[in-house]
C-alpha cells in the first residue's frame, strides 16, 4: 500500500502532488527540446551557427529553470531564501558580464539590421579602422584592414558606430576636378573628357556622366567630372581614370596650370 | 591559320591559329608532352596561356555566348534601347533588334575563355539601392532578321504588347541573359524571343518581360546553365 504523503527535507508532500511536480519538470524538458528544434528549423537559415547555439542554450535552460521552480512551488517548498541569494548573485553576475551581454545582443542586432555583410569594404567613421569584414561572431566583428592587419571590434562598439559601407549598393559615383588654363576652350575640353568617358567600358552610360565648368578659380578653370561605375570597380577606375585624363590632356595639348599670382603695386602702376 | 571564323566545332591535331580581328587572336597547339597549349594574344602580345590536358585530337567549340563576362561580371541583364515605338491600346508589334555577343572558346561544354569584339557599355537601370546593372546596346529596329556583323552581334526577336487602355510609348527593354543559351549558324548568332508586355499594376505602368524560345533554324549552344527567363521593368520604359 502506497503512503498518502512523503517527507522530503522536512516537508510533508502528498504523493499526487509529487507525481504532478515530476510531470511539470518532465514537461519542461520536453518543451525545451521542442523549442530548440523549432529554433533550429525556423531561425537556423537566417542566423549564424554561433548565435543559434547561444540562443538555444539560453532558451533551453530558461525553460528548464522555470519548470523546476514551478514544480517546487507546486510542492509547497519555500525557497524565498534561495531566490534572495539567487537575486543577489544575479545582480553580481549581471554587473560582471554586462559588456559580454551587450556584445551578444549587439551581435544579434547586427544580424537583424544587416548594415554590413562578410566581404564588404567598410570604414568606421571617426576611427582609423577601414577594411573588409571577415567575420561577425557572437561577441565581435573582425575586420582585415586594407594593409592586411586583423582588427577585432566588440559588437556593441561596432553597432553603435557610424559606418560607411562602400559596397552596399551596386553602383557608386566617382567625382574629381581637373584644372585648365583660362585660354582653353571649355567646350573642347568638355568634349574630350566626355569622349574618354564614353570610350571607357566600365563607366556607366546611364546615369549619364556629367562634365561641367565648375568654378572660375584664381589660376584656373575647374572642370568637374561625375560618372557612375560598378561599386566593385570604384577604386581601380578612380586611379585609372585620372591617369587616362592626364594622358588625353597631353595628347590634345591641354595645359594644367600651376597656381599663379599677379602682384600689383598701386603706386608704380606696374605689374610684376 | 583560320581567319574566316565561324561558330561551331573545330578538331585540332597539331596547331591552329584563330584570328578574330586585327587585335585579337588565339593559338592552340600540341606540345611535346602530348597535351595542348592555348595562348591568347592581344595586339601580338601574349596575354594568357593555358594547358589543356587531352591525349586525343582536341575538339574545341567556338560559340556565341551572352555578353556577361568581358571586361568583368557586372551584369546579368541586357538593356536594348531603340527609337520610341508608340503602341495603341490593346495592340502588339513584333520587330527584330540587335544585341552584342561574346565569343566563348569551349572544351567539353566548358568555357575556357571569352572574347568581346564590339563596343562594350553598361547602364544602371533603376536606382543604386534597388536597381540593376545591365549590359547596354542601342539598336535599330528591323522588320525582318537584320544583317548581322559576324562574331559581334546577334538578332533578337522582340514582341511588344500593350495590354493597357491607353497609348503607350516604349524605347527600351531589359531582359535576363545570364545562363541563357544562344543559337548560331555560320558566323551569325541569334537570341531567343523577348516578349515585353506593358501592364498597369495598381496605378503604375510596368513591363513584364519574358524570354521565350524561338525557332531560328540554327544550332543551339546548350551550355546547360540555369536561366531565369523573366524580369519586371518597374523603373520606366
Amino acid at each position: 500500500m502506497l503512503p498518502d504523503a512523503i517527507n522530503i527535507l522536512g516537508n510533508e508532500i502528498a504523493l499526487s502532488n509529487l507525481i504532478t511536480g515530476i510531470i511539470i519538470i518532465a514537461s519542461g524538458f520536453i518543451i525545451a527540446t521542442l523549442v530548440n528544434q523549432l529554433i533550429k528549423r525556423v531561425l537556423g537559415k537566417y542566423i549564424p551557427d554561433n548565435i543559434e547555439i547561444v540562443l538555444k542554450r539560453i532558451i533551453y535552460w530558461s525553460i528548464i529553470t522555470f519548470s523546476i521552480i514551478s514544480a517546487l512551488s507546486f510542492l509547497g517548498i519555500d525557497f524565498t531564501g534561495l531566490l534572495l541569494a539567487g537575486g543577489i548573485a544575479g545582480i553580481i553576475i549581471g554587473f560582471a558580464t554586462q559588456s559580454v551581454v551587450s556584445n551578444l545582443i549587439s551581435g544579434l542586432f547586427l544580424h537583424l539590421d544587416k548594415p554590413v555583410k562578410i566581404g564588404d569594404p567598410i570604414e568606421i567613421v571617426g576611427s582609423d579602422i577601414s577594411g573588409r569584414i571577415v567575420d561577425i561572431t557572437a561577441f565581435s566583428t573582425r575586420i582585415i584592414t586594407f594593409d592586411g592587419i586583423l582588427v577585432r571590434v566588440p559588437n556593441d562598439k561596432f553597432f553603435t558606430s557610424q559606418l560607411r559601407n562602400f559596397n552596399a549598393y551596386i553602383a557608386r559615383r566617382i567625382e574629381f576636378t581637373m584644372d585648365i588654363t583660362y585660354d582653353q576652350d571649355i567646350n573642347i575640353v568638355k568634349e574630350i573628357i566626355s569622349n574618354l568617358l564614353d570610350r571607357h567600358q566600365k563607366i556607366l552610360a546611364q546615369p549619364k556622366p556629367i562634365v561641367t565648368a565648375w568654378e572660375l578659380a584664381d589660376s584656373s578653370i575647374k572642370i568637374n567630372v561625375r560618372a557612375w561605375i560598378p561599386s566593385s570597380e570604384w577604386f581601380n577606375i578612380r586611379i585609372e581614370l585620372l591617369q587616362l585624363l592626364k594622358e588625353e590632356f597631353d595628347k590634345h595639348g591641354i595645359e594644367i596650370p600651376f597656381p599663379q599670382m599677379t602682384i600689383w603695386f598701386g603706386k608704380s602702376n606696374q605689374a610684376i | 591559320m583560320i581567319n574566316d571564323i565561324k561558330y561551331g566545332q573545330y578538331s585540332i591535331d597539331e596547331k591552329a591559329v584563330f584570328t578574330l580581328n586585327d587585335h585579337n587572336r588565339f593559338v592552340v597547339y600540341r606540345n611535346r608532352y602530348n597535351s595542348y597549349v592555348y595562348e591568347k594574344y592581344e595586339d601580338e602580345e601574349l596575354k594568357e596561356s593555358k594547358l589543356i590536358a587531352s591525349e586525343d585530337t582536341l575538339k574545341m567549340d567556338i560559340l556565341p555566348i551572352t555578353p556577361i563576362n568581358v571586361p568583368g561580371k557586372y551584369a546579368s541583364y541586357m538593356m536594348l534601347e531603340f527609337n520610341p515605338i508608340i503602341l495603341s491600346p490593346k495592340s502588339s508589334f513584333t520587330c527584330y533588334l540587335t544585341m552584342p555577343v561574346e565569343i566563348g572558346v569551349c572544351v567539353d561544354n566548358t568555357i575556357i575563355d571569352t572574347y568581346s569584339l564590339g563596343y562594350t557599355k553598361y547602364v544602371l537601370y533603376g536606382n543604386p539601392e534597388r536597381g540593376i546593372i545591365c549590359r547596354y546596346n542601342k539598336s535599330n529596329i528591323y522588320e525582318e532578321i537584320p544583317h548581322l556583323t559576324p562574331l559581334i552581334d546577334a538578332a533578337v526577336r522582340c514582341t511588344l504588347i500593350n495590354n493597357t487602355d491607353q497609348l503607350k510609348s516604349i524605347s527600351k527593354i531589359v531582359y535576363p541573359i545570364e545562363g541563357a543559351d544562344m543559337y548560331y549558324k555560320d558566323a551569325y548568332a541569334y537570341f531567343d524571343g523577348v516578349v515585353a508586355t506593358i501592364e498597369t499594376k495598381f496605378i503604375v505602368d510596368i513591363v513584364s518581360v519574358e524570354v521565350k524560345e524561338v525557332e531560328w533554324n540554327a544550332n543551339k549552344t546548350r551550355l546547360g546553365k540555369q536561366f531565369k527567363s523573366s524580369y519586371i521593368m518597374e523603373w520606366g520604359f
